[in-house]
């Protein structure tokens, strides 16, 4: 997997974007109000640290 | 670590170049999608994000002023059609300050662009040596004026203990500052110093306070007044610059303090242009920032002129090591601030260095009026105490500066300006 520089991932950016696309799998998920709210939270913020490595950019209306 | 982000803040130029081509991509192709107002542009220039395959294929995008996007949230009120989401996803509703006297824009964000304004105030955070720790009182209204918003969140990011101090007064705001052992002190340049006069007046000692760092936005700031400013507080000054349209600052100056700032270039492509043709300027050279922001994904905002004045510089003219450009002195004004006067042009930001030369100088006010028999004069109305020599070796120091133009100098009384917490206002223009 690489970066979108075109380096190779990490092992802890390997472990970050796997949480950033779990995020996004249960953010479509119909979760109770109590959940869907913290998924988004935690999504936007994972989506910074993804973004911000280099990892993925996915504009996204969360 | 000096650095926030070590992995893009030195990354070597040709992969911070392809990281910039990668997010310009999908954020092209995102207001391709979902923006109207961008289709219809990019359909009349010819553009499809497609064709961004080179770096050079940045210049296919259309540019964007300032008006269309008014004028769009005129035709498809509240928020316009440059929108690329529907109002109902979005958390937050902030103002520009409306300083022109125009409608201020109103800008939406989303939880993750607003969760980006703070990431990208971390940089500056981090960058001038702020860590979890230190105590950061802001000094600054909390309202519909995105203002330090943004910053109130990248400071609680950080894991900084962060103090609002909004609807307070001025002396209140010291009170608290002082007791509470604030470390961090954020407020424009031009309140930092109001905050410095009021602590003198009621006794305040800021010089012998827990302060040793002021953030400072929100204004040009030249560097007579910083050194003012630092000199009232016995703490050093950080300069930070933002802008409402992308919802977070772009520039920040490090630890290392280069006379400049560094430019957040793995989240922003900034270019500099000549205002009038639209060519690029080279290194060194003075032009009109415009901007493209990967994070704002309600307003995507691609190649927007920002009527800033900056002198793009090379990374390596700051030791630290990011491989960031700066701009040299931050943003040194606006396009449309210069005045000309009987052929000299006027920058009110170099006015205001020379006035914080000198120190007695309190509040000041440039006021441009046409006498009876239709001449351009411009007054300088300052507060400051009774010296037979400020007023002739102010007018001097103005007009060697100004092509010999001549300054009238006005005393006026102390308090008689206005005041200023956010965007300073001190130009008058009342020609006729
Ligand atoms: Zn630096």
């Amino acid at each position: 997997m690489r970066d979108l520089m075109g380096n190779e991932l990490t092992p802890h950016e390997i472990r970050l974007l796997a949480v950033h696309r779990e995020l996004v799998a249960l953010a479509g998920e119909p979760l109770a109000p109590v959940a869907a709210a913290g998924v988004r939270a935690a999504l936007a913020q994972i989506a910074q640290v993804t973004g911000s490595l280099g990892l993925v950019h996915e504009p996204r209306d969360l | 670590m000096p650095y926030w982000n070590p992995k893009t803040e030195t990354l070597s130029r040709d992969r911070l170049r392809a990281l910039q081509l990668s997010k310009l991509r999908s954020v092209a192709t995102w207001a391709q999608a979902r923006s109207p107002f961008y289709r219809r542009s990019f359909a009349a220039a010819g553009f499809a994000p497609e064709q961004l395959r080179g770096w050079d294929d940045l210049r296919r995008i259309p540019l964007l002023t300032r008006d269309e996007w008014m004028a769009s949230q005129a035709q498809h009120p509240p928020y316009g059609d440059l929108l690329a989401v529907d109002p109902a996803r979005a958390s937050r509703l902030h103002t520009t300050s409306g300083t022109t006297g125009a409608d201020p824009l109103r800008a939406l964000d989303t939880r993750s662009d607003w969760a980006w304004a703070a990431e990208l105030w971390c940089y500056a955070i981090w960058g001038c040596g702020i860590r979890p720790g230190d105590i950061a009182y802001l000094a600054f209204g909390y309202g519909s004026f995105i203002g330090f918003w943004g910053l109130h969140y990248g400071f609680e990011k950080a894991g900084v203990l962060t103090i609002p101090g909004g609807a307070q007064n001025t002396e209140q705001r010291i009170r608290q500052l002082v007791a509470f052992g604030a470390t961090v002190v954020a407020s424009t340049p031009t309140y930092a110093l109001r905050l410095a006069q009021e602590a003198a007046r009621i006794g305040a000692d800021l010089r012998g306070s827990a302060v040793r760092t002021l953030i400072l936005s929100g204004e040009p700031c030249p560097p007579q007044t910083r050194a003012l400013i630092e000199d009232a507080w016995g703490a050093r000054t950080f300069d930070t610059a933002g802008m409402t349209e992308i919802g977070t600052i772009f520039l920040f100056e490090c630890a290392d303090r280069p006379g400049g700032g560094h430019v957040i270039e793995d989240h922003l492509i900034e270019e500099v242009a000549d205002p009038e043709t639209g060519d690029p300027v080279g290194y060194g050279e003075l032009g009109e920032r415009i901007v493209t922001s990967f994070g704002r994904s309600a307003v995507p905002l691609l190649r927007y002129r920002t009527a800033d004045l900056v002198r793009k510089v090379p990374a390596g003219t700051c030791s630290c090591g990011r491989t960031f450009d700066l701009y040299e002195g931050g943003v040194l004004g606006r396009t449309d601030d210069m005045k000309l006067v009987r052929g000299t042009n006027v920058y009110p930001r170099a006015v205001e260095g020379i006035v914080r030369e000198f120190a007695s100088v309190g509040e000041f006010q440039i006021r441009l009026f046409t006498t009876p028999d239709l001449r351009d004069e411009i007054t300088v109305r300052i507060e400051a105490p009774e010296d037979p020599d400020l007023l002739g070796d102010l007018r001097r120091r103005l007009a060697a500066a100004h092509e010999g133009l001549r300054f009238q100098i006005e005393r006026v009384p102390g308090g008689s300006l206005p005041r200023f917490e956010l965007k300073a206002r001190r130009v008058v223009d009342a020609r006729a």
